[in-house]
């Protein structure tokens, strides 16, 4: 399988905490990296059509939205599948491995 | 203030850069998320990313859609391999046809010359009002030229050159080359620049300087071996040393046979360029002067009229230099590129139009298959719908499709074109201008595209929206079946255009056919078995005396020769693109309003050549340099009409004729076609000679050994001189009607592509047909049809289609046949055995294309037909 693109990744990661619909995961991204990755509506949707088209995530059904901070009625929430989760595990651990690799030939900060 | 709606408005219109199912899917989100940034961000920073975002995202979601229709469309296509096969091999060969056509036209009509600017460049032609019959295009006598070079100002180059056949003399070996004599500011004229070394230059063509000389890339390569320092090396041409000064680069070879009107040449390129070098006195020689051909280029924003208005002053103003009996040249300016192209550009067109019309008819059946198949897939399309697609989603889907198909077919269409094109150019008639360099280029290619592009929009919108149009309920009820029948209009309407289209094609080339058939039964007027030949000799030969000592030596060498019945020489052999006219005084008559053709011939020369003598006797030898005179028939009609010719008196020349002497008329002889087979034989007179340099020789011995033995006879006379364009007049004929040959033999051929095509497609149909019927056909037999009413059921189908695309097509012929009105010979563009054969023909493989289905239908069993309800 390729490698994921870094957009597609950052949603799982805005999903693995908690379901959330496309305005939430923009913000949630751009929270964590300090507003460097600020997705814009054409590639955040054509990244979760793909996510969901690979069974990455699934979008939730009427039942299913959370009601929490006033869950809004028009938006859709997506959520996190057991292989999405595990696909972004070993994302994870992939770039993990690729990090300590560079550490280990001195291109990272932070050695053990 | 801000508009936070107005940005709203502006976003959601941008989102139609999307595909339609994606917009539909997340353009609300879409618009939401920006909504939601529009309240916390500044809006520079929302709409450069936004503007950035759609730059990349909306070309990836169509990319992404068109894979995924792609592999559908892959998959589907390997699904039904002889559909695939089908539609591809007539995308291909449609495609390959008109991509080689048009890659001839491409290198003919609309690659540019190889010349600077070949827009401004002009022929100076110098016609004489008084010269009636006489081509308009000749060149200006010299000194007329040396005076508008130097008193015109409309042009900022004028010069002038010489086409000649030159004796190379290389390694012991002679060979005869086209070559040229020029100006020394010919090359700077033209505009090109030298492959190695130098062109020739302006001091080039002072008498005392002119022994250098420029080679093409093509004598270079095959003469020279490619050598990189051939600069300096020295040559013989015609018996003198020349010095190469340069070498051209590949495609320069100017002037081609065809190039200049009424110039041509014996390998259809020139190899050589020598300086012209007139002295001061030639330059100024009213009296015996030469004419040559003349370039010009045009200063910029000086029209050609304008050009030639002030030549033609000149000239006028330099009449009064000539003796009287030449006084009335002027001047005539014409674009080089239209005088080159001229000639052919016509048939090119029509051969383009014509292969236009098979490419027609092949995306016509193209349709007519995924119409057919289409309906076959009306199940899969209710599907489809009922599962959401939307009717834009099929269409897309039908149409990458039909695309897929038509540039698949394309890719190999250039293949095929490739091999056709070297096909085409082995076809080459002679006389059409870089015939030989057809070839596929890059245009050639993106022309390749465009027409698969086409091909499959066309091909793919009927049955699309066909498909498109249907209801989901229907669909899905019939099982199909349903959506037949608009789509069986559609092909009914497919059916009947390729039909007449390809009537139009039919008759056009049996109009064609029947010209050439009308062409090869012309009585030329000679045997076409003669075998004619010409001898030229160099500078040695530099008296008339010589020259004729030399003629009459190898005249009675030929006439010894075993195996040669009658020998004679003359000063023109007809078909060999050479003429001699003058004008004539008849008594009884008064001057012929026209030009006449003249020629010396030999004693012996009409029986060499064959021409039947209708009345009066042949020259003798006592005949020569007394006044008598033999003329055609067309002459005796045209000015002793009522009388009779023999003893009848003319008297011959240019300009005043009161102190030329009368000369009696001693035979008639037959029309003879001198410059083509197509053209009507004019009046012409034959003088006494003892000699001339072109000679006929009555074969009774193969012509081929016989050129042998007159190769053998010249060389023990003159071991240096060659024999020149050795043909039998067979030969010359066939070279005449070439080119009516080359355009009969290829539309002939689309136009069997075209039938071919389109019973193929009518065949599909009436099977496909069948095929759909089979329980209605199953439904008539059970209830008493016979077999013999349901093969004429079928078969009054397709002949219904047929007739009208007959009708249609026959229409469309008479309306187009007039635009190849001045191919036709013998035959009018109405001609009534044309319009009746090919209806019958049509109509008889029409039946011949439907009697298959027809059969199959009849043996439907009933109960088996039934059984599958």
């Amino acid at each position: 399988m390729a490698p994921m693109s870094p957009q597609a990744f950052h949603i799982l990661v805005a999903l693995a905490e908690r379901d959330q619909h496309g305005y939430g995961i923009m913000r949630d991204i751009a929270e964590r990296t300090g507003g460097k990755l600020r997705l814009s509506a054409g590639t955040l949707y054509g990244s979760i059509k793909r996510l969901l088209e690979d069974g990455l995530i699934v979008e939730l059904g009427e039942r299913d939205r959370p009601d929490r901070d006033g869950g809004d009625e028009r938006r859709r929430y997506y959520r996190l599948t057991a292989l999405g989760r595990k696909t972004a595990k070993a994302e994870a651990r992939r770039m993990a491995e690729l990090v300590e690799h560079a550490r280990a030939h001195g291109l990272a900060a932070g050695a053990r | 203030m801000d508009w936070p709606r107005a940005h709203a408005r502006l976003f959601r219109a941008l989102l139609y850069c999307y595909p339609a199912e994606f917009r539909h899917e997340y353009g609300g989100e879409m618009e939401r998320l920006f909504e939601d940034r529009l309240r916390e961000e500044p809006r520079w920073r929302l709409w450069r990313d936004a503007v950035a975002d759609l730059a990349f995202s909306a070309p990836r979601e169509h990319a992404s859609l068109l894979a995924s229709d792609l592999r559908y469309a892959a998959r589907t296509l390997a699904a039904a391999p002889a559909f695939a096969a089908m539609a591809l091999l007539i995308t291909a060969l449609g495609i390959g046809a008109t991509v080689s056509v048009f890659s001839v036209v491409n290198a003919v009509l609309l690659r540019s010359l190889p010349y600077g600017h070949p827009g401004r460049l002009v022929y100076l032609f110098s016609p004489n009002r008084n010269f009636q019959g006489v081509p308009e295009e000749l060149g200006p006598n010299i000194p007329d030229f040396y005076d508008w070079q130097r008193l015109s100002h409309g042009f900022s180059q004028m010069t002038l050159l010489r086409p000649a056949q030159l004796n190379l003399v290389e390694g012991g070996e002679s060979a005869r080359v086209d070559g040229a004599f020029v100006a020394g500011n010919f090359f700077r004229t033209l505009e090109v620049r030298a492959w190695l070394g130098r062109t020739i230059g302006d001091g080039d063509d002072r008498p005392g300087h002119e022994l250098v000389a420029v080679i093409s890339g093509a004598l270079w390569r095959s003469r020279f071996g490619s050598d990189p320092r051939i600069v300096g090396r020295r040559i013989q041409l015609n018996r003198r040393l020349y010095t190469i000064v340069g070498v051209m680069p590949e495609e320069f070879g100017y002037p081609f046979d065809g190039d200049i009107p009424y110039e041509s040449s014996a390998t259809g390129r020139t190899d050589v360029w020598l300086p012209a070098a007139y002295t001061a006195a030639e330059k100024a020689d009213r009296v015996n002067f030469e004419s040559a051909d003349a370039i010009g280029r045009l200063r910029d924003g000086v029209p050609a009229p304008a050009a030639e208005a002030e030549l033609a002053a000149i000239e006028k103003n330099l009449q009064p230099r000539y003796a009287a009996m030449w006084r009335g040249f002027s001047a005539m300016v014409r674009p080089v590129v239209e005088t080159i192209i001229g000639p052919v550009e016509k048939m090119l067109w029509l051969l383009l139009g014509a292969i236009g019309i098979v490419l027609l008819i092949a995306v016509a059946n193209v349709a007519n298959l995924l119409l057919a198949r289409a309906a076959g897939r009306g199940h899969e399309m209710g599907i489809r719908t009922a599962l959401g697609a939307g009717r834009g989603r099929l269409v897309r889907q039908m149409l990458t499709e039909s695309l897929l198909v038509s540039l698949v077919g394309g890719a190999l269409g250039v293949a095929l074109a490739y091999a056709a094109v070297r096909v085409l150019t082995r076809l080459n008639p002679g006389g059409i201008p870089r015939f030989d360099s057809a070839g596929v280029d890059g245009r050639v290619l993106l022309v390749a595209l465009a027409l698969s592009i086409g091909a499959g929009l066309a091909a793919g919108m009927a049955p699309a929206l066909a498909a498109s149009r249907a209801s989901v309920n229907e669909l899905l009820k019939s099982g199909g079946t349903r959506i037949a029948g608009p789509m069986h209009r559609g092909r009914f309407a497919l059916i009947v255009a390729e039909v007449a289209l390809s009537v139009v094609l039919v008759t056009a080339s049996t109009l064609l056919i029947r010209s050439y058939l009308a062409l090869t039964a012309v009585q030329p007027g000679f045997s076409p078995a003669t075998l004619t030949f010409q001898v030229r000799l160099d500078d040695r030969y530099s008296t008339p005396a010589l020259q004729a000592g030399f003629e009459r030596r190898f005249l009675e060498k030929l006439k010894s020769l075993a195996g040669a019945g009658a020998v004679g020489a003359s000063s023109s052999t007809p078909l060999s693109k050479h003429e001699s006219v003058t004008f004539a005084e008849i008594r009884g008559f008064g001057r012929a309003p026209s030009a006449i053709e003249n020629y010396s011939v030999t004693p012996d020369y009409r029986k060499a050549l064959g021409v039947p003598l209708l009345a009066g006797r042949d020259f003798d030898a006592r005949d020569t340099g007394t006044p008598v005179v033999i003329v055609n028939r067309e002459f005796a009609q045209a000015y002793f009409a009522g009388r009779n010719p023999l003893g009848g008196e003319i008297r011959s020349g240019v300009g005043d004729l009161s102190a030329a002497p009368w000369l009696r008329v001693v035979g008639v002889i037959a029309g003879i076609r001198h410059n083509a087979l197509d053209e009507p034989s004019l009046p012409l007179i034959w003088q006494p000679a003892d000699e001339a340099d072109r000679f006929a020789l009555e074969c009774r011995a193969p012509a081929g050994v016989l050129a042998g033995r007159a190769r053998a006879a010249l060389r023990s006379l003159d071991p240096v001189l060659t024999l020149d364009d050795v043909r039998t007049m067979r030969q010359r004929m066939g070279e005449s009607s070439a080119r009516r040959r080359f355009q009969t033999t290829l539309l002939t051929g689309f136009a069997a592509l075209a039938v071919a095509l389109a019973l193929s497609g009518l065949y599909a149909l009436m099977a496909f047909s069948v095929r759909q019927r089979r329980q209605e056909i199953g439904v008539r037999i059970a209830l008493g049809a016979s077999r013999g009413r349901v093969v004429g059921m079928i078969l009054s189908q397709g002949l219904r289609m047929t007739a009208w695309g007959l009708v249609i097509g026959l229409a469309a012929s008479f309306a187009a046949t007039r635009l190849i009105a001045a191919w036709l010979f013998g035959v009018r563009a109405t001609d009534p055995v044309s319009f009746a054969a090919v209806p019958l023909f049509v109509a008889a493989v029409a039946c011949c294309a439907c009697i298959a289905p027809a059969w199959n239908a009849a043996r439907i069993r009933p109960m088996e037909a039934l059984r599958q309800e």
